[in-house]
């Protein structure tokens, strides 16, 4: 089964978010930071990330690079408020980043995505 | 009569501190009163200015923050980190090297890998006389 | 008799203590449960939308299950700030989501109580009970209360009358600039923002009519406010409005003037319109904004206007122009500038000697 983890500090998103992934055939797993993951979790290959980019301490391209760095993955989403022009370029510039979504989120083309 | 002047006199200094004491406490009574009005207060007008709809919006002013640092070099790296972590969507960040002797400058230069670039820059006379 | 008043005195004063630090404790004890009652209110939430919206299969809530799930988790009507936090987690939800989601939720919450809260905390004498509830109204589309809610856009409470004048843009849109044109209060930056956000979000269509019969206000902040939406939806066709304020006499107003025209790019007329108002503008910083404005939308460096600037403008400005100049292969003209500065310079000195 494919394996998809889910990265939301907003729980009501995070459940919507785990609830769309599992309903689509992944096995997920949904955590509210980074510091939440265990050991191994960091030694599975997620086939899908979906994560915000918004938490306390780093900023919004950093945390990307972090994930990119400690979480191996074939593709990352990202799914926040942040929405600005500037910021959606910079991110999606990154390598893997095969997605960006703002609140208002439409969940259907955040479903078309990950099927 | 040294008798009764000592008596008076611990009376005195006895009720001087009561006195003191009963004073400060009211200072800081009232300061508590206070400060627990203006933390209700607060936490009412917090309600109304969410930080979502700060971070989402897309018409905000860019704001550039200006950081003089001398002699920084052993947390100018971990400074600057915390201060590009400001969840603020328009904003730049000047760090100026206000005459360094030690190696802040190429910490930054190294950790962020800044680049050089020309610029025109105005001297204040008046300062530079004094 | 001295003595017995001290001890009594001290007495008092120990119980006072004694009942400030009871009090204290109950308060941190109170705090924690309380926090741990929302944390669950907001688990049992988050279940319950996630379910909704996307049931596995054999596994659909109704509304009986979700009105008894939250009736367990404490949001009775006893409980009114439980209640509260039940609405304030579904707006909070609503704004999250768009489309097919958002119309299950709004269908959703008109059936879950408690709704008609909203418009009772209108007559609240309390400013932060009676903002909510315009939030409340115009987040969950109430406008059967627009005329309520119109009432208080005038409210000397600012947190009332902001809330209540983005409720005006969301259910009146174009034709709430009627009202906000002329307000009481001046309105902040802030609100400025919201106002425009909500109108480009919800009426991407401009209506010219109702911009246009708004220009008559006098007041700085309608026509901050005008210039930002002018800005917000690109109308090249009312840019001619900004300029009006390029050299006006408040500050804030030029700020917003310099900011809204940066967006566009000017017609020849409107260039040599900008270039005039350029010297009455009173403020150094602005003059030099405006002046790279000009030089990053103009084709053709128009040397009399550069020369103006190079020969008779504040230092600064001359330093600027200069490099423009020089940028833009005119070194002659900066290298006669320069010489000319040095011979005067010279002459000077030589008189002084």
């Amino acid at each position: 089964m494919k394996k998809a983890l889910v990265i939301q500090e907003d729980i009501i998103i995070l459940n919507i978010l785990e609830r769309l992934v599992t309903l689509n055939h992944y096995d997920c797993r949904a955590i509210r930071t980074l510091n939440d993951l265990n050991i191994e979790d960091q030694q599975v290959n997620f086939d899908i990330i979906i994560s915000d980019i918004l938490f306390d301490g780093i900023s919004p391209l950093d945390f990307v690079f972090q994930i990119q760095e400690i979480i191996l993955h074939k593709s990352l989403i990202i799914v926040t408020n942040m929405g600005q022009l500037n910021v959606r370029l910079e991110v999606l510039a990154s390598k893997n980043v095969d997605g960006f979504f703002a609140v208002p989120l439409n969940m259907n083309l955040i479903e078309k995505l990950i099927v | 009569m040294s008798f009764d002047l000592l008596y008076y006199t611990f009376w005195i200094v006895k009720f001087s501190f009561l006195l003191y004491g009963l004073i400060l406490i009211s200072i800081y009574s009232g300061g508590v009163l206070l400060s627990d009005r203006a933390v209700r207060r607060n936490k009412k007008r917090a309600h109304f200015l969410q930080v979502n709809d700060i971070v989402s919006a897309t018409d905000i002013p860019t704001v550039t923050l200006v950081a003089p640092a001398y002699n920084e070099g052993r947390t100018i790296v971990e400074n600057v980190k915390s201060l590009l972590a400001i969840q603020y969507p328009f904003y730049d960040l000047i760090i100026v090297n206000d005459g360094s002797t030690d190696n802040t400058m190429q910490l930054l230069i190294d950790k962020y890998d800044l680049e050089p670039f020309d610029t025109t820059v105005v001297h204040n006379q008046f300062l530079q006389q004094l | 008799m001295l003595n017995l008043l001290l001890i009594f005195l001290i007495k008092l004063f120990a119980v006072i203590l004694i009942f400030l630090w009871i009090t204290i404790g109950v308060s941190i004890v109170y705090r924690r449960r309380r926090t741990k009652n929302l944390l669950l209110i907001e688990h049992t939430f988050a279940e319950v939308i996630s379910k909704h919206l996307y049931p596995y299969p054999g596994e659909e809530l109704s509304l009986i299950d979700i009105q008894r799930r939250f009736r367990n988790v404490g949001i009775i009507p006893s409980k009114p700030r439980n209640v509260q936090y039940l609405i304030d987690l579904m707006i909070r939800t609503q704004r999250s989501l768009l489309g097919e989601n958002y119309e299950k939720l709004v269908i959703l919450f008109n059936q879950i109580p408690p709704y008609g809260a909203s418009v009772s905390k209108l007559k609240s004498k309390k400013w932060y009970v009676k903002a909510r509830g315009i939030r409340e109204i115009y987040e969950m589309d109430q406008n059967r209360y627009v005329k309520e809610v119109i009432k208080e856009r005038n409210n000397k409470n600012i947190y009332v009358r902001r809330e209540a004048q983005i409720a005006m843009v969301i259910f009146l849109g174009w034709e709430s600039l009627r009202f906000l044109s002329y307000l009481k209060r001046e309105m902040t930056l802030w609100q400025q923002i919201k106002i425009v956000e909500k109108l480009h979000d919800l009426y991407p269509q401009p209506n010219l009519e109702y911009l246009r019969r708004a220009y008559e206000s006098e007041k700085s902040y309608a026509n901050e406010l005008l210039m930002r939406i002018i800005r917000k939806f690109n109308l090249l066709t009312e840019v001619d409005y900004i300029l009006k304020f390029i050299d006006h006499i408040n500050y804030d107003t030029r700020e917003s003037a310099i900011y809204c025209i940066s967006s566009f790019y000017l017609s020849n007329t409107q260039l040599s319109v900008l270039k005039e108002k350029y010297f009455e503008v009173p403020n150094i910083a602005q003059q030099i904004q405006l002046l790279k404005y000009i030089d990053k939308i103009s084709f053709e460096k128009d040397l009399v206007f550069y020369k103006k600037l190079l020969y008779n403008a504040d230092d600064i400005i001359k330093l600027s122009t200069a490099e423009i100049l020089w940028n833009n292969g005119y070194k002659e003209e900066v290298q006669e500038f320069y010489y000319q500065q040095y011979a005067d310079n010279q002459s000077r000195n030589l008189k002084e000697a």
